[in-house]
């Protein structure tokens, strides 16, 4: 008998499966190819309103872009994760009577689809990237780039969400609910939620409830590190001395980065424990 | 190779198996059946480490590893009922990487595909394959590495019969090779042909555990002869009289049982009494009467 590969080949392997599945399911291109036709759509369109067609510079393609991003990405990680195991039926069977752990198979699961989104984001964003600086020049593209990586952690982040959720429903339909009941939370509910506690702690400093409140939704921590990295706070409103006091040095992207990455393994862990616990 | 002693499983209020107990020895051609709900499935889950038993202990593979145990399926190949490989890969990508898995390089791929006579398949795509060659492939996924278990679950309900013919020709080979088997099925047919010993499960429970020929022997044991003579009460005093056990069926026929040839004796002694036969047929029940017997038997005491 062979040796048993060690725990991360055997991760690896099962990582380079589900990334080679999730390219060769292609929506993930139609995803690329999505966020490229945005990125030059947006350049060149973005001042058709003064009548001046043309590519325009990153600045004010990166706060067009961004709410688009912030909308789409996270439902991609949420989808991606959630299909790849619920709903699994007799594949996921087959493969978790091989010899691998349940760890190994979640690990490489994550890896694989993780690697496929940032493919697709850099192919996306990239190839978009590209073309605006060959017309426009780079300037600013700092903004872009800080929206292209924090795009890429978001789509992390809630790839490792749907990991969760399907780990706790198997079943797909409920999965999916589940997943798209969080989408709407993150991306529209929240902010009403948020705007409701600042009305309802009236007096309280406005950086008490803002503060922890933006650390909990992701969504709304990229928005608001993308926007400072664009430079253009004051679009944040009357909030926006405080978020840049909160946010605009080094300490604060860290803080926010930090606390990016601190829920991507959240719930990456937490799908690690069900996932190994859960009767299949 | 495989122990299970007072295996429990429940799903919340619903137990799926209560208290179960067997083993298989190596070599061993060993069959699982029972009817829908029986707990065939949840059993087998918990022989592949995919559900965890809510009490009892089981160990499988030769080195008596609880099925948790990722080493424990290195021994062991699993063959689903039923599952759909990627698009687009081959029959040889698509075994290379259940080999990586296991550590394994092409060489295996070649050796598992010669195995059940895909080698000259290797290129083409698996989703194109036939049902009988996709459950091949299945069969050949779980020969890599050569383990010494293998774990089928119905493997052929959805063959059309000449698939399912090759496919149990197949196993009768591995059979042959020494592998020991456990075969989760409802059909007896298929049981009949391969299995050395058949545990039936009913309602989560073992209604019957029994060596395949003591089955045999069972129904050869009920045999009956259906005797239409042409005066029934003539002919029920002669049997009466010559010792033979028999039953009036109706007004007009008489049966007897008939094991070891008895039912040839029976005639000739209605024949010895002048008794007139009009007609007569030898009943022997089916593997699956039999099955259905123990079943209904188990749900009455049950």
């Amino acid at each position: 008998m062979s040796p048993a590969p060690g725990p991360f080949a055997s991760a690896l392997v099962v990582a380079r499966e589900e990334y080679r599945r999730a390219l060769e399911a292609r929506w993930l291109f139609g995803f690329a190819a999505l966020f490229t036709a945005l990125v030059l759509g947006l350049s060149w369109f973005g001042l058709a309103q003064t009548r001046d067609l043309g590519f325009q510079g990153f600045a004010r393609v990166t706060l067009s872009l961004m709410n688009l991003v912030l909308f789409i990405v996270p439902l991609t990680g949420l989808l991606l994760g959630v299909t790849s195991i619920a709903g699994g039926g007799e594949g996921l069977s087959l493969l978790l009577a091989q010899p691998v752990s349940r760890g190994q198979v979640l690990a490489g699961k994550f890896l694989g689809l993780a690697a496929a989104l940032a493919v697709a984001q850099a192919v996306g964003f990239g190839g978009g990237g590209v073309v605006v600086a060959l017309n426009a020049g780079a300037e600013q593209v700092r903004g872009f780039i800080a929206l292209t990586g924090l795009s890429l952690i978001l789509g992390w982040l809630s790839l490792a969400t749907g990991l969760c959720i399907a780990a706790a429903w198997p079943d797909r339909l409920k999965a999916m609910s589940a997943a798209l009941l969080l989408w709407l939370l993150m991306v529209v509910a929240y902010d009403l939620v948020v705007l409701g506690a600042t009305a309802m702690f009236r007096g309280v400093p406005l950086q008490a409830v803002l503060f922890p409140a933006l650390l909990v939704n992701p969504v709304d921590l990229a928005r608001v590190l993308t926007t400072l990295a664009v430079g253009s706070g004051a679009l944040l409103g009357p909030t926006s001395a405080v978020l840049v006091k909160l946010f605009g040095g080094a300490g604060g992207v860290a803080l926010g980065l930090a606390v990016l990455a601190l829920e991507t393994a959240l719930p990456l862990a937490i799908a690690a424990r069900v996932f190994r616990r859960r009767d299949w | 190779m495989i122990r299970v002693r007072d295996l429990t499983k429940r799903y919340g209020d619903v137990t799926a198996v209560d208290g179960l107990s067997f083993e298989v020895e190596p070599g061993e051609t060993f069959a699982l059946i029972g009817p829908n709900g029986a707990g065939k499935t949840t059993t087998l889950k918990v022989l592949l480490g995919l559900v965890r038993p809510d009490a009892g202990a089981v160990a499988v593979g030769p080195r008596g590893l609880p099925p948790g145990d990722p080493r424990a399926r290195r021994d062991l190949g699993y063959v689903p009922q039923r599952v759909e490989f990627p698009a687009g890969r081959t029959v040889a990508e698509v075994l290379g990487f259940f080999a990586a898995l296991r550590g394994l390089g092409d060489q295996a791929v070649s050796a598992a595909l010669a195995r059940v006579g895909l080698a000259e398949l290797a290129a083409r795509r698996a989703s194109e394959l036939s049902g009988g060659y996709t459950q091949r492939l299945s069969l050949a996924q779980a020969l890599l590495g050569d383990p010494a278990l293998l774990v089928l679950d119905e493997p052929t309900a959805s063959l059309d019969p000449e698939a399912t013919w090759e496919f149990r020709s197949l196993l009768e080979q591995l059979r042959r090779e020494g592998k020991t088997i456990l075969l989760c099925s409802h059909l007896l047919a298929e049981v009949e042909r391969i299995a050395d010993r058949v545990l039936i499960l009913v309602g989560g429970r073992r209604a019957a555990l029994e060596r395949l020929d003591d089955l045999r022997r069972r129904q050869v044991s009920a045999t009956r002869l259906l005797v239409e003579p042409k005066d029934p009460d003539e002919a029920a005093a002669a049997l009466a009289a010559r010792g033979f056990r028999f039953e009036r069926v109706g007004d007009h026929a008489v049966a007897i049982e008939g094991e070891n040839g008895r039912g040839l004796e029976a005639l000739e002694a209605l024949r010895a009494a002048g008794v007139g036969v009009r007609a007569f047929e030898q009943q022997r029940p089916t593997l699956e009467e039999i099955f259905l017997a123990v079943v209904k038997g188990e749900r009455r005491e049950g």
